[in-house]
């Protein structure tokens, strides 16, 4: 707190005049909620004429935001791309970036130290996949919190929209990966699993997107009432969250699978991170199976009512 | 059930293909009188009590109770009936010997009913199931190929809830009928059928496909090489980007068990076929729930492989649906929600897939 009051309202771009003028701007001039294309090239054009204006060259991506936001990125040793993640993130009016280091062995902390806005949470050793995430979410108090990983430069009007469409009301804004995916005969298991996952929950719609994916975006109060433990199992958050009621939507697409860092864990049929996912769901469908009885369907009828209506003449 | 003598309806679809003049044959507690291509039909009394001879037409004398029958006297001038299978529920005719044969275009045209001359065996090495509901359309083919499947064979038909000649062409085509009045349910017949089999190999298939014998052989032949459980390989249409939730369902199963490699392949697909000894591993009464089935195949470690493709998709049936929804589905998306429960329930909470050294209590409570 100290350190935010003692800091010039420039260096923040949530407290920079070009954001707060934005904001007034678009309550006074425009009345209806406008969806995140038209606001992209609404906040586009007004850096650009804030820009000639100002003499200097703004960089942000000011967003008409009615509550808090904040980030979670969670990253192990990935220097490489950590400063511009985190310079990307900076462009976007977020309260609060924070930033789960763990089993660094290079130099991600002092990188990340160098970021004004960011919290820093350091362990030393590894902490396994997702759970620097639940522990970032349990940390903010903001409105939205977007997720994303260390290892994949996503620039900020792709990752506004996640921001924007929780801001507006979703309770989970996932990342629509369904058009870049291959026919089901060439997609792996892991997308097989996201998909029968959706199916079970009754959001066919939702085809492959998953809570796995990153990035996506959270409402405080999914994530406050749902328990952000249930965070390190992304698909049993998302399973929870339908069940709940809450909102969960795919928003915006944004390719992940050209970027994604290629390991020698990830790659491959068969593969750990695809075995450990795959386990992930095994967890969801289990909670589903537990809250919900075996049977998926509302008002399913017995195996003998379905013969009888199927084959009787 | 009597019910009422239809002349006309009996006289163009319930005709013999035999020369003989007269004939009877029992089924389902009624019993055909047959003459001159004609079916009339009575019910049988129970065994207990006396068959009133008094209440039949004078030309044929009937002595029986339910379980076998003979006949003991025509009034046959022309001396027809030339042997009679007794035993069982059905009496059959043949052609007697020194007629001549119909010509091939006759007997094409009459050919509603036409007896298979073969019976189960004693000792079968594969039983063919065929749960089949109202299947008249098909089953007299469907059984035709199964009797082609090996050359010892008994074909069990289990006929639940037909309310047409389903059950009535399966025993004129020689085949072991189950009979049930009431629907049982989709696969529940597998399990009916297969209490009741003897074979060594149990074959399943659908009575509503008409598969070719040649493409039903590779299972059998796999199983009889030792595999234990031999699918189908078909996997359906998975050349678009989202697919059935049933094809779905049923790649997400394999992959659960750590058979990824199995693909699509399912015992909810026919045919399939299995060893004895796996149905017994399996439980005989899990067959009704082919995923279950399958998640307890391969979870105690019997073979299970796909041995075979066979186009199913093209051949099933298009059938009524509730609000654009196969109900079928429904049931088989159920199917497989409890074999991956039974499988979770049997393993742990993720089914035995890592990890990844999760450090969850860091997490916090």
């Amino acid at each position: 707190m100290e350190r935010e009051e003692a800091a010039d309202p420039e260096l923040f771009f949530y407290k920079s005049h070009l954001q707060q003028s934005f904001v007034k701007w678009m309550n006074t001039n425009i009345s209806a909620r406008p969806k995140y294309a038209l606001l992209k090239r609404l906040s586009e054009t007004y850096v650009q004429g804030y820009s000639k204006r100002g003499g200097s060259k703004k960089r942000g991506v000011p967003l008409l935001l009615n509550g808090s936001a904040a980030a979670v990125v969670c990253a192990s040793s990935e220097e490489d791309s950590l400063h511009e993640m985190l310079s990307e993130l900076e462009r976007l009016p977020l309260q609060e970036i924070i930033v789960v280091l763990n089993g660094c062995k290079d130099n991600s902390y002092k990188i990340t130290r160098s970021h004004p806005l960011v919290t820093v949470i350091y362990y030393p050793k590894l902490l396994g996949h997702d759970v620097g995430r639940s522990i970032g979410a349990r940390l903010t108090r903001a409105d939205a919190v977007l997720f994303c990983d260390g290892d994949m430069v996503i620039s900020a009007e792709h990752l506004a929209p996640f921001l924007y469409a929780v801001d507006g009301g979703c309770d989970a804004a996932l990342n629509d990966l369904n058009g870049f995916l291959p026919s089901f005969k060439h997609q792996d298991e892991v997308t097989h699993f996201k998909s029968f996952l959706n199916m079970v929950l009754g959001r066919s719609d939702l085809g492959a997107n998953s809570l796995t994916a990153v990035p996506h975006a959270l409402s405080g109060r999914l994530i406050r009432e749902m328990d952000a433990q249930h965070l390190i199992v992304p698909p049993k958050a998302q399973a929870l969250a339908v069940l709940k009621g809450y909102r969960v939507k795919a928003v915006y697409a944004v390719n992940v699978f050209s970027e994604n860092r290629k390991r020698e864990a990830n790659t491959g049929k068969g593969n750990a991170v695809a075995d450990m996912i795959i386990g992930d769901h095994a967890e969801a469908l289990e909670e589903i199976m537990g809250r919900r009885g075996i049977s998926g369907f509302k008002g399913s009828l017995s195996r003998k009512d379905v013969a009888m209506r199927r084959n009787a003449i | 059930m009597v019910r009422n003598w239809r002349p006309k309806k009996c006289r163009r679809t319930t005709r013999l293909q035999t020369n003989c003049k007269f004939g009877l044959k029992v089924f389902r507690n009624n019993y055909f009188l047959i003459a001159k291509g004609i079916i009339k039909r009575r019910r049988i009394f129970p065994a207990s009590l006396p068959f009133p001879t008094d209440d039949l037409p004078d030309m044929l004398r009937i002595s029986t109770n339910a379980a076998s029958i003979a006949i003991t006297d025509t009034y046959d001038t022309q001396g027809s009936i030339s042997r009679i299978e007794q035993g069982g529920e059905y009496a059959c005719m043949h052609k007697p010997s020194g007629r001549k044969r119909k010509s091939l275009r006759r007997r094409k045209r009459n050919r509603t009913i036409s007896f298979w001359g073969r019976r189960s065996c004693e000792h079968p090495v594969v039983s063919v199931i065929i749960p089949a509901m109202n299947e008249q359309k098909t089953i007299r083919d469907v059984i035709r190929e199964a009797w082609q499947v090996h050359e010892s064979t008994e074909v069990i038909v289990v006929a639940n809830g037909c309310n047409d000649r389903t059950a009535e062409i399966a025993l004129a085509m020689g085949a072991q009928v189950l009979q049930f009045d009431q629907p049982l349910g989709h696969d529940v017949g597998r399990t009916i059928g297969a209490k009741a089999s003897k074979g060594e190999v149990l074959l399943f298939v659908d009575a509503d496909m008409r598969i070719k014998s040649h493409y039903l052989r590779p299972f059998v032949n796999a199983v009889l090489k030792g595999t234990d459980v031999a699918l189908n390989s078909y996997r359906g249409p998975v050349q678009r980007r989202q697919v059935h939730p049933v094809i779905l369902a049923k790649h997400t199963l394999n992959t659960m068990l750590k058979r990824s490699d199995l693909l699509g392949a399912s015992l909810t697909a026919v045919p399939h076929a299995m060893s004895r000894r796996a149905a017994d591993i399996i439980g005989i009464s899990n067959l009704s729930i082919p995923p279950l089935a399958q998640a307890i195949a391969i979870h105690s470690n019997l073979i299970v492989s796909a041995v075979h493709h066979v186009p199913v998709g093209r051949l099933n049936r298009r059938r009524g649906k509730s609000s654009g929804q196969d109900l079928l589905q429904q049931v088989v998306i159920d199917d497989h929600l409890q074999a991956l429960n039974w499988y979770l329930s049997h393993t742990d909470p993720r089914g035995g897939h890592n990890d990844l050294g999760r450090k969850r209590e860091w997490a916090g409570r």
